[in-house]
């Protein structure tokens, strides 16, 4: 027998007193036009309102977009109460990229991650697995870029004015070094070293120290100051020099001069301060910088 | 604290740096430094003295203002007489040393 859903929702067709023997025959159902109209307006398959939250519950759950034709987008969109689409996850298949956009997929304003694993920030066509660009209002009017980048086999960080590249640079390249040291370029020269040794390099000074005949006010690179005697003072480096080559400068006070005592070790200098007679003096002011390896 | 040696005959006064001290410590989970300072101070006659030298460890309160007669100043041994010691390989890496003083 056949069963008809009218449009009210009622059965009809059955017997008073209990289901008709049997199973319903989905066939019967489904063939019957009026029927699938019927649920289709029900669950509105073409579109439509959902009122309630969306629970999808099995053991590998998942949600396909699959647009009809080409250069098409599947999108979720954020809306607020007033309509207003704020945010737009979705792939825009004419570009091959996946997008978290503003108003729409077709805007190019916020995330993009290309089919490459790429990711561009700022930017739809990243030149490095990961870009930044701050282009204001229109991509392409580049203020500032951040890019990790491969330099010469070592990854860098790199923050350019405009576009970069290793032979047309207008930017700030900091750079790891072969020998463990971090480069900072300007454009394509190395402008300065920091060496792993927590010194700096031959740019700056490796050793610093501010000190007095009995105390050791403020210093870099020293682990200690010795009053040997009067006019006879001693710095010990925190980290030795590399070698004895290295550069002093020393300061004293008024009226005196000071200089160093015997040959710079890599370890510690020892300074012998005179005053305008030729004879050791203290004193309360005194510096020492310095520079090398 | 201070630590005091002969040297050449004339008692050399050794003041270690600030700086170095906070880098010798060691933070427990709480962030107190497990470290005593006399403990650095022997870490530091040990790296920066040659060794086998014989020292004191002073307290700041002994008085070293008068430098009237400073050459005249010798290190007398006392109670608390240290020696200093070699260096670990590890901590003379740390320190880019290759040999102790």
């Amino acid at each position: 027998m056949a069963i008809v859903i009218n449009g009210s929702g009622t059965v009809t067709g059955l017997a008073v007193g209990g289901l008709p023997d049997g199973t319903v025959d989905a066939g019967t159902v489904a063939a019957d036009v009026a029927t699938q109209a019927e649920i289709d307006a029900k669950l509105n398959l073409a579109g439509g309102t959902l009122t309630g939250d969306l629970l999808i519950h099995k053991q590998n759950p998942a949600i396909t977009f699959k647009p009809t034709g080409a250069n098409n987008a599947g999108k979720l969109m954020f809306k607020d109460e007033n309509d207003d689409v704020k945010f737009t996850l979705g792939y825009q298949d004419s570009v091959s990229a996946f997008r978290l956009s503003s108003t729409d997929i077709n805007q190019a304003d916020y995330i993009h991650v290309k089919t490459d694993g790429a990711v561009g920030i700022g930017t739809e066509t990243p030149s490095a697995k990961f870009e930044v660009e701050d282009g204001g209002t229109t991509i392409g009017n580049v203020l500032a870029k951040i890019t990790l980048d491969d330099q010469s086999s070592h990854w860098g960080f790199e923050v350019a004015n405009d576009t970069y590249s290793t032979t047309d640079a207008n930017g700030f390249v900091i750079q790891p070094q072969n020998d463990g040291a971090v480069g900072l370029y300007n454009k394509t020269v190395l402008a300065l070293t920091l060496n792993g040794d927590r010194g700096l390099s031959q740019f700056t000074a490796k050793a610093w120290a501010r000190f007095s005949s009995t105390a050791l006010n403020d210093s870099h690179n020293c682990s200690s100051f010795v009053d040997n005697g009067t006019g006879d003072y001693s710095i010990n480096f925190s980290n030795n020099m590399t070698n004895a080559n290295y550069c002093p400068v020393m300061s004293s006070h008024s009226n005196m001069f000071i200089g160093t005592q015997t040959n710079p070790a890599v370890g510690v200098i020892r300074m012998g301060n005179f005053n305008d007679h030729g004879n050791r003096e203290d004193g309360d002011y005194f510096g020492l910088a310095v520079f090398g390896d | 604290m201070r630590l005091i040696y002969d040297n050449g005959g004339v008692a050399a006064v050794v003041v270690p740096a600030p700086k170095f001290l906070t880098q010798l410590a060691v933070l427990d989970n709480a962030g107190n430094d497990t470290v005593t300072l006399e403990e650095k101070l022997i870490h530091i006659a040990n790296k920066d003295l040659a060794t086998g030298t014989k020292y004191e460890i002073i307290a700041d309160s002994v008085d070293l203002s008068d430098r009237a007669f400073r050459n005249a100043w010798t290190y007398t041994a006392g109670g608390s007489e240290k020696t200093s010691a070699d260096l670990t390989a590890e901590e003379l890496a740390k320190y880019n040393m290759t040999e102790n003083k």
